[in-house]
């Protein structure tokens, strides 16, 4: 897998989850956005969304295998 | 023993935080700590620094940066510039940011530990139990008898342990987040500060722990004083030869003794902020 295909998988993953949440939240430091907002911010290449969220889930789904089948997973039943 | 309890209430973040600081105070009490909580409401500095003369624990939850822990949206109630009055306390947050740059000086200022972030908090809505079982978490451990070296391993391994927990349930919003929780969680004296700076490194390698306590401006002094004196030292010595060659140059001069008063002066001087440093 390279690295356009895990950015494209986190947020196809971010977008899935996003849809079935869309009023849960999610807080960064004293900023909060609903997960609707935060796969649209990501659609629109936010920095700080893509610093502080997308970055680190970025690198989780690279190095855990783990979880990256639990999102594939997810993907695939979705 | 006493502790000083802060959670300011200001924004939608803050009520959660002070929330879990709910739990802070339970684990202090049954401990017998006397606590004093300054909470649910905006927190005044002054509060604070009264409240931390007799304070043998401070708990903080609530916004930070890299300098500074606030008590309102403007008002700081530690910052780095008063680290000092951190010393001899242990100090555990969940601030944002604070680790990089309080924690370091409240870690300088001799303070016993210092628990916080080195990055934002990142925390959701659908999985606020485990984010408040892993903000207080810490203080559980230190509480059980833990060192805060034992209590940060045991903090790293829940957050991992949670974030693997919410992947499975399908919350990967979550995990995410809280693995990068627990990536970002410092704890100075559980582990020493590190630092990208390849000035501070080479301190760091050239006299140990000590080589934290050099500023940049001491850093810039010593840097100019020793090209400055080894210019000026070249172009004395320069001048001595072109009056009368090496025979001059190797004569004794007034302005050897000079430069040797420099030299000794600047040495003592250093030894001096030294030997005044922890090591």
């Amino acid at each position: 897998m390279k690295g356009d295909e895990f950015r494209r998988i986190a947020l196809l993953a971010i977008k899935e989850e996003a849809r079935r949440k869309p009023g849960e939240r999610i807080y960064v430091g004293s900023k909060s956005f609903t997960f609707e907002e935060v796969a649209e911010g990501l659609d629109k290449g936010d920095p700080f969304l893509i610093e502080n969220f997308f970055n680190p889930f970025l690198k989780r789904l690279k190095s855990s295998v783990l979880f990256r089948k639990q999102v594939l997973r997810m993907l695939e039943v979705g | 023993m006493k502790a000083l309890l802060v959670a300011p209430v200001f924004d939608e973040v803050t009520k959660y935080s002070y929330e879990w600081s709910r739990e802070a105070r339970r684990l202090l009490e049954a401990k017998g700590y006397g606590v004093q909580d300054l909470g649910g409401r905006e927190v005044r500095r002054s509060e604070v620094e009264n409240g931390l003369k007799n304070a043998d624990i401070i708990c903080f939850f609530d916004h930070g940066t890299e300098d500074a822990l606030f008590g309102s949206p403007s008002e700081p109630v530690v910052d780095s510039e008063r680290a000092g009055l951190l010393s001899g306390r242990e100090v555990y947050t969940m601030a944002c940011l604070s680790a990089s740059r309080l924690g370091v000086e409240a870690w300088k200022a001799k303070a016993r530990a210092y628990w916080g972030y080195e990055k934002s908090f990142t925390f959701t809505t659908d999985a606020l139990k485990d984010f408040q079982e892993f903000a207080v978490c810490g203080l559980r451990y230190r509480l059980e008898g833990k060192s805060w070296s034992e209590a940060l391993k045991l903090a790293k391994e829940l957050g991992k342990s949670l974030a693997e927990g919410l992947a499975s349930e399908g919350k990967f919003i979550a995990s995410s987040c809280m693995y990068y929780d627990a990536d970002a969680l410092r704890c100075y004296d559980g582990e020493e500060p590190s630092t990208k700076c390849l000035f501070r490194r080479l301190a760091l390698r050239l006299f140990g722990r000590r080589g934290w306590y050099f500023s940049r401006l001491r850093g810039l002094g010593i840097l100019g004083f020793g090209i400055g004196y080894g210019i000026a030292l070249h172009d004395y010595a320069h001048t001595l030869w072109q009056v009368g060659g090496y025979g001059e140059l190797l004569a004794p001069q007034g302005g050897y003794l000079g430069f040797t008063l420099m030299l000794l002066s600047f040495l003592a001087e250093f030894l001096d902020f030294f030997r005044g440093i922890r090591g």
